[in-house]
């Protein structure tokens, strides 16, 4: 990934020690370890600090494909990972303080998968599929995928984490039959992750993965940073088994809002594949995550339900928060992404993209 | 049996979407396919099997296991797309 601009005392330490590697002094990790008990203590907003979510952001990255220049051997280097667990300790706080969670069924997999269908189907967030199927303009269709590129461009990854972390039976068989599809039933160019950077290049954006990240607020980091949490944690396997269930839930019938979106602005199938392919691919998934992976795992596991149900609230609480932002930045006329500040370096986004699209409007 | 793989029948014909689901010629096990009824929702299939619309034609599948419409409310029949989703919501309110 490309190495992100920092956005504060915090994650300017953390790249310093990134960039130096093992030759990184003590002295670094001592100036480390001090901003990040800083921000800890002087965080208002875990979910929304700039700062603590991008130095978990790339403390995760670490463990998926890298930095940039950033010694590969770094992801377990000891120091780095006592401080992503000090993050991590105040961001899970900070999520289970968040997110409603509801009242557990017995731990049987229909009743399950009914209560987390009805989870989904009680959810009443800003809507920003409507708003992309109606009203999104060039620009704000522009800004919609570049903030889903942080997940989209490597789909399903976070959830992968899970599949050695279940036991062998129908929880673990229903994960790898998802993940299958998500990564292209043996496809390449059918992986989910290609077909959304084939969707960015229809719009004439930039496929590099963190190309747009010093413009990522940190709600959508924290969304990242949330599956990155429960997908890593052994621990908190049944929150990772949830996370995915309400995702799917939540996919395919605003799927099909995207797919109008864009076509409405004059996008062909090239564009609209990713979408109208989602409407279909999750209307399968999410069946199969309700009830077979998340209800699988609540027959196997019955102490697990708890986080089971917390970790497909989350998804709601999160995108609940973070399309607010959205959606109230698009009708105030402003743009959803990060301004350049004097921390961050200017990428050259968006108006090289815009200018270069050459698409109709 | 709702939630539970229904047993490898011959051929489950689909009310909703119009498609039977027949086993893959020269499948091989007793029961090459499973069907397993979602609540409210599709007809979840998976294994050996084809899609035959109501003229015996294939429906070509662009993934393993496919989720068959049984609301008839789908925009992509025969597959699910979930709109049944919409339909229980406005019948509930």
């Amino acid at each position: 990934m490309l190495v992100p601009a920092p956005r504060g005392e915090l994650t300017s330490a953390l790249l310093t020690v990134l960039q130096d590697g093992p030759q990184a002094t003590a002295e670094q990790y001592g100036t480390l370890d001090g901003a990040a008990g800083r921000v800890l203590d002087g965080s208002a907003d875990v979910l929304r600090d700039d700062d603590l979510q991008l130095a978990l952001f790339l403390l995760y990255e670490l463990h998926y494909s890298g930095l940039d220049g950033v010694d590969a051997d770094m992801e377990w280097q000891p120091e780095l990972i006592r401080v992503r667990r000090k993050l991590e300790a105040a961001f899970e706080a900070a999520l289970r303080q968040a997110v409603p969670v509801p009242a557990a069924p017995s731990p049987e997999a229909e009743e399950v998968a009914q209560t987390l269908f009805k989870l989904a189907a009680d959810d009443d967030g800003p809507s920003v599929s409507r708003f992309v199927a109606r009203h999104a303009t060039e620009d704000q269709l522009r800004e919609f995928l570049v903030l889903r590129s942080v997940y989209q461009l490597r789909e399903a990854d976070p959830h992968s984490w899970a599949i050695p972390r279940l036991a062998v039976g129908r929880a673990k068989a229903a994960l790898v039959e998802i993940q299958a599809d998500e990564y292209g039933g043996g496809r390449p160019e059918r992986m989910h992750s290609a077909l959304f950077a084939r969707t960015m290049e229809g719009l004439g954006l930039d496929t590099t993965y963190g190309h747009y990240l010093d413009r990522i607020p940190a709600l959508v980091l924290a969304s990242s940073n949330a599956m990155s949490l429960f997908g890593l944690n052994r621990r908190l396997r049944g929150c990772i088994a949830g996370h995915l269930a309400a995702f799917e839930m939540t996919s395919s019938i605003p799927n099909s809002f995207y797919a109008r979106g864009f076509k409405r602005a004059g996008y062909g199938p090239d564009v609209t594949f990713y979408f109208d392919e989602h409407v279909e691919a999750d209307a399968v998934h999410e069946q199969i995550a309700a009830r077979d992976l998340a209800g699988g795992l609540a027959e196997a596991e019955p102490e697990l339900l708890e986080d089971i149900l917390f970790g497909a609230a989350t998804v709601l609480t999160l995108d609940a928060l973070q399309g607010a932002e959205q959606l109230e930045a698009w009708k105030e006329g402003r743009s959803a992404l990060l301004e350049n500040s004097p921390f961050r370096v200017d990428a050259q986004a968006l108006d090289a993209a815009a200018a270069g699209a050459g698409v109709m409007a | 049996m709702s939630g539970q793989p229904a047993s490898g029948p011959d051929a489950v014909t689909v009310p909703g979407s119009e498609v039977t689901v027949v086993p893959s010629p020269g499948a091989q096990a007793d029961e090459p396919f499973a069907v397993t009824e979602c609540q409210g929702g599709p007809l979840l299939v998976r294994g050996d099997f084809e899609i035959l619309d109501s003229s015996g034609n294939e429906v070509p599948k662009n993934r393993e296991t496919v989720a068959l419409c049984r609301c008839a409310g789908s925009r992509i029949k025969p597959w699910c797309d979930g709109t049944h989703k919409l339909l229980r919501r406005a019948s509930e309110n």
